[in-house]
């Protein structure tokens, strides 16, 4: 399919300006092999399919920098509430004195790459090298041209890390663009759990382009949970791309309730077989907020199974997209996958777009998948307004029970009961008094 | 049951004539010279005795269409066409606007024949069927149309109607299809020689099933077909159509429209059968068939309902859509979808709802065999204005072999709270224990198949006007002949 060319791209002039910026000579070559796969794909326009729904208008019309502060006090009040050892980012950057790893369990290795000669660097080229794919990602390519740092997770094969690892990125500033990178590498019949907290520093307006690239090994068990809640105003476009291989189990949740426009894009290539893969998420918008939750699950391998459940509430203007693809090869025989998107519209300038779509080449699989969209029945709240509660409590907990059911495919307990208060939370901010 | 019976008596005789209907009738044809240009459509218009008004949309249906870009975004592939290498019109030669039948030229009554519709029969017998038979661009008979008029029932030719009822035409054509819809529906405006106009007057339930036959027949030509329905208040028509192919090498292209007008308390229901020519094993030959299908539910609780069975076509591009602008009106869409060998076959619907308490139905059965693709492409689109919008989507396909596909491409947009869309799409094969099952009580694979799919249809099947039924069951045991085994 011909892609959309659109005449200028935006952000040329900040990759130029962050070649070797923090990471030497290294990084130009990668950069300007990221830069000419970004000309070439092209800027997503409105005729590019699979930004059909999401419009980048409000983002290109913004003036960005390159940011050069790395420093910023952690909003505790925004990021998922977790007593764990974690590593913090600051507007892309590894910084050493917010992070804390004293009591990390399991064989893992944590490397900045901000921190290493440009010799050093040279072993992790193949890890960028694997994500030059043909498919179209643009902004995965922007990402790679104006990297500042990458952080790269190694874990080491048959290691269970048993406390799981938070990783915040803190965008602070305004105007400013920045690019995540975690690279996360889980050995054969490791064992890990990774939490990403996106969040901003209050009044802070800025774009944060992230990537998050996983390698699942031989029977591994990766966990990998995303709370996206980035400061009001801030553009969020992030990617997770995960390749698993034969046996490995990965539980993905994305809860999305911050910024101003928004997209968490997972794409899961279930390359072994006998891969469990589930890709879940929440997300809950108000005011004038755009949320983009994009997935695409390829099964090449037989005998994987997928399951996927979405679950979405909007007020105001508010305005949600689902997109979620699955793809079987001929060769993924014996494939399950299950697909369930749901939204609830709580005003009536809110909107909601999905495309829930199967492309199948294998006839001995079963997939399917639902999609409703509705409003909070009377009956439901009738129900509970008979036994005494006031309408307003009822409303809020039959939207509460609504997006639980999303909240409970997350497999770890605590972690579900973190993203849980998160979304509990918003509810108090966002319900009360209307 | 008598239906897998039949259905192992069609792929018997089938096994026979590979193609019961790939025959070719020699006809000295008048045609227009090859390509497409202003001169061309002058022709045509002329050729139609077309007032003035007609030939200058077509013109700018024309200039339109230099503008614009062939789609594609379907999923579907095919050699690219050259539009300058067609015929854009074909008349059979010997006729001149006949009285009655007897003064149609013979050799295209048989071929009728060999199609199983007697018309001259059917004129005196049945009753229940009238049949405007188009055979290539021109409409050859109008059967029943005395008796239709008597009620009030205009049922002709789109060019009679353009001549005969000038006003009504002006009214309503291209207002639910405009000239600048699409590629292929302004190739269609510009260029369309013939087809179906009908319009039931205020209040009239129309008596007897309306039915066309569609046959493409010259070799290279184009098959521009329009059709219109307008069912005025109150009133109710159902309509068949149905088509079948001669056999040929060369690819053919089709690019019908068809508009439905339903205004308050009306009802059309409009059931297709498409058998056209799917080209061999290869994929070579067959017919392309783009065709645009809208209705708009203009009136206050009116119905439009579109059923139909995909069997042929080398290339199917198709989308009968509902615009509910009327409060409580209702769309509906039953559609049975099946390729074999190298078919391919993009099709679904878009119900755009507009008016308060608007309802869609939408069931779509995609069954794909041999090395095809049946895709499912769909659009429900709830307008803020939509206020207690329902919908209902179920799309199953169902692959048979390992080197086919189906895809499921659904497109739902909300922007009003109070509606209540659903949507269900599910993919499976056919079990080795169904198939044990009926191979077990003595049927052969090919007709446990026949058996297992029919019933995998039957919500659609159920659908269709009984004269469709029993044909459309037979299609499916022969569409899918030689994909198991």
């Amino acid at each position: 399919m011909a892609l959309q060319q659109v005449n200028k791209l935006p952000f040329e002039g900040l990759i130029a300006a962050a070649r070797s910026h923090k990471l030497g000579n290294w990084h130009s070559k990668l950069s300007e092999r990221a830069s000419e796969r970004y000309t070439e794909t092209g800027w997503p326009g409105p005729k590019t399919e699979s930004w059909k729904y999401t419009s980048l208008n409000k983002l290109t019309s913004g003036a960005f920098a390159l940011a050069e502060e790395y420093s910023a006090i952690v909003p505790e009040d925004m990021i998922m509430p977790l007593i764990c050892p974690r590593i913090v980012l600051v507007n892309g950057v590894l910084n050493k004195e917010l992070s804390n790893l004293k009591q990390l369990t399991g064989s893992l290795s944590i490397t900045s790459l901000v921190d290493l000669e440009d010799h050093q660097k040279i072993p992790f080229d193949d890890l960028f090298k694997k994500e030059e794919s043909k498919e179209y990602l643009p902004l995965t390519y922007l990402n790679t041209a104006i990297l500042s740092d990458a952080v790269v997770l190694e874990i080491t094969k048959g290691s269970k890390c048993e406390t799981p690892l938070h990783i915040i990125s803190i965008g602070s500033g305004n105007g400013i663009m920045f690019a995540p990178r975690l690279i996360i590498n889980a050995g054969n019949g490791s064992k890990v759990d990774i939490i990403e907290s996106h969040v901003g520093c209050s009044g802070s307006e800025y774009f944060s382009n992230a990537v998050t690239q996983l390698y699942l090994g031989d029977k591994s068990e990766v966990g990998h949970y995303k709370l996206q809640n980035d400061s009001t105003g801030s553009f969020h476009i992030g990617l997770t791309r995960a390749v698993i291989n034969n046996g490995a189990s990965y539980d993905n949740f994305t809860m999305s309730v911050g910024g101003k426009l928004s997209r968490n894009e997972v794409r899961a290539h279930l390359k072994g077989s006998g891969v469990e893969c589930c890709i879940n998420g929440a997300y809950l918008g108000a005011a004038d907020q755009h949320i983009d939750n994009t997935t695409f699950i390829e099964h090449q391998a037989e005998g994987s199974s997928s399951r996927e459940v979405f679950k979405g509430v909007l007020d105001d203007t508010a305005r949600g997209v689902f997109q979620g693809k699955i793809l079987v090869h001929p060769e993924a025989q014996k494939t399950d996958g299950y697909q369930m998107n749901r939204a609830m519209l709580l005003s009536d300038k809110a909107e909601i777009d999905s495309k829930p779509e199967l492309e199948i080449y294998a006839d001995d699989v079963r997939c399917s998948h639902g999609a409703t969209v509705g409003e909070l029945e009377d009956d439901l709240i009738f129900y509970l307004c008979a036994r005494g509660i006031d309408r307003e409590s009822a409303r809020r907990m039959l939207i509460g029970a609504y997006i639980s059911d999303a909240i409970d495919e997350v497999k770890n307990i605590d972690i579900r009961s973190s993203i849980q208060s998160v979304a509990e939370n918003w509810l108090k901010q966002n319900l009360y008094g209307k | 049951m008598s239906i897998s019976e039949e259905t192992v008596d069609q792929v018997k005789q089938l096994e026979a004539d590979k193609y019961k209907y790939g025959f070719v009738t020699d006809i000295e044809m008048e045609t227009a010279p090859k390509g497409l240009n202003e001169d061309i459509i002058r022709f045509i218009s002329n050729k139609k005795e077309e007032p003035e008004w007609m030939l200058e949309w077509r013109l700018k249906a024309y200039k339109h269409w230099l503008t614009m870009e062939e789609p594609n975004w379907a999923k579907v592939g095919y050699e690219k066409i050259d539009y300058q290498d067609l015929y854009y019109y074909a008349a059979p030669k010997s006729m001149d606007r006949p009285k009655s039948l007897d003064e149609v030229d013979p050799e295209l009554l048989k071929t009728y024949e060999k199609l199983g519709i007697p018309l001259k029969e059917q004129e005196l017998l049945s009753g229940v069927v009238a049949v405007d038979a188009v055979f290539d661009s021109v409409s050859v008979a109008t059967t029943y149309k005395a008796k239709l008029t008597e009620m009030g029932v205009i049922f002709c030719s789109i060019s009679e109607a353009v001549r005969e009822y000038p006003e009504l035409v002006k009214k309503y054509l291209g207002s639910v299809v405009p000239h600048s819809d699409n590629y292929f529906s302004a190739l269609n405006c510009a260029v369309f020689t013939d087809g179906s106009f009908v319009y039931v007057p205020k209040g009239l339930r129309c008596p007897m099933e309306l039915s066309t036959y569609f046959r493409i027949n010259a070799e290279n030509t184009g098959q521009f077909e329009r059709t219109m329905i307008i069912a005025d208040e109150g009133s109710y028509v159902s309509y068949l159509e149905g088509c079948t192919a001669p056999q040929r090498d060369e690819n053919q292209l089709h690019a019908a429209v068809v508009e439905l007008v339903a205004l308050a308390n009306a009802e059309i229901k409009y059931s297709t059968v498409q058998n056209w020519y799917p080209g061999d094993e290869t994929g070579a030959g067959g017919i392309y068939n783009f065709v645009t299908k809208r209705g708009a539910c203009r009136g206050d609780n009116s119905k439009i309902s579109w059923t139909q069975v995909e069997t042929g076509s080398a290339v199917t591009w198709k989308y009968p859509s509902c615009i509910l602008q009327g409060d409580n009106s209702i769309g509906e869409f039953y559609s049975v979808a099946i390729t074999n060998n190298a078919q391919q076959a993009d099709t679904g619907t878009k119900m755009i709802h507009l008016g308060k308490n608007t309802k869609s139905t939408i069931i779509s059965k995609g069954i794909s065999a041999g090395r095809a693709d049946n895709t499912y492409r769909g659009l429900v689109k709830i307008m803020p204005k939509a206020e207690g919008a329902r919908n209902f989507t179920q799309c199953d396909s169902l692959l048979i072999g390992n080197n086919c596909g189906a895809h499921t491409v659904p497109y739902i947009e909300t922007r009003n709270p109070t509606a209540r869309v659903e949507h269900e799409a599910t993919t499976s094969k056919i079990s080795e224990d169904q198939m044990f099952y009926c191979q077990q009580r003595g049927l052969s694979p090919e007709e446990a198949v026949s058996l297992i799919v029919n019933g995998f249809c039957k919500e659609v099947m159920k659908e269709l006007p009984m004269e469709f039924a029993v044909e459309a069951q037979k299609l499916i045991g022969i569409s899918l002949e030689g994909s198991v085994g």
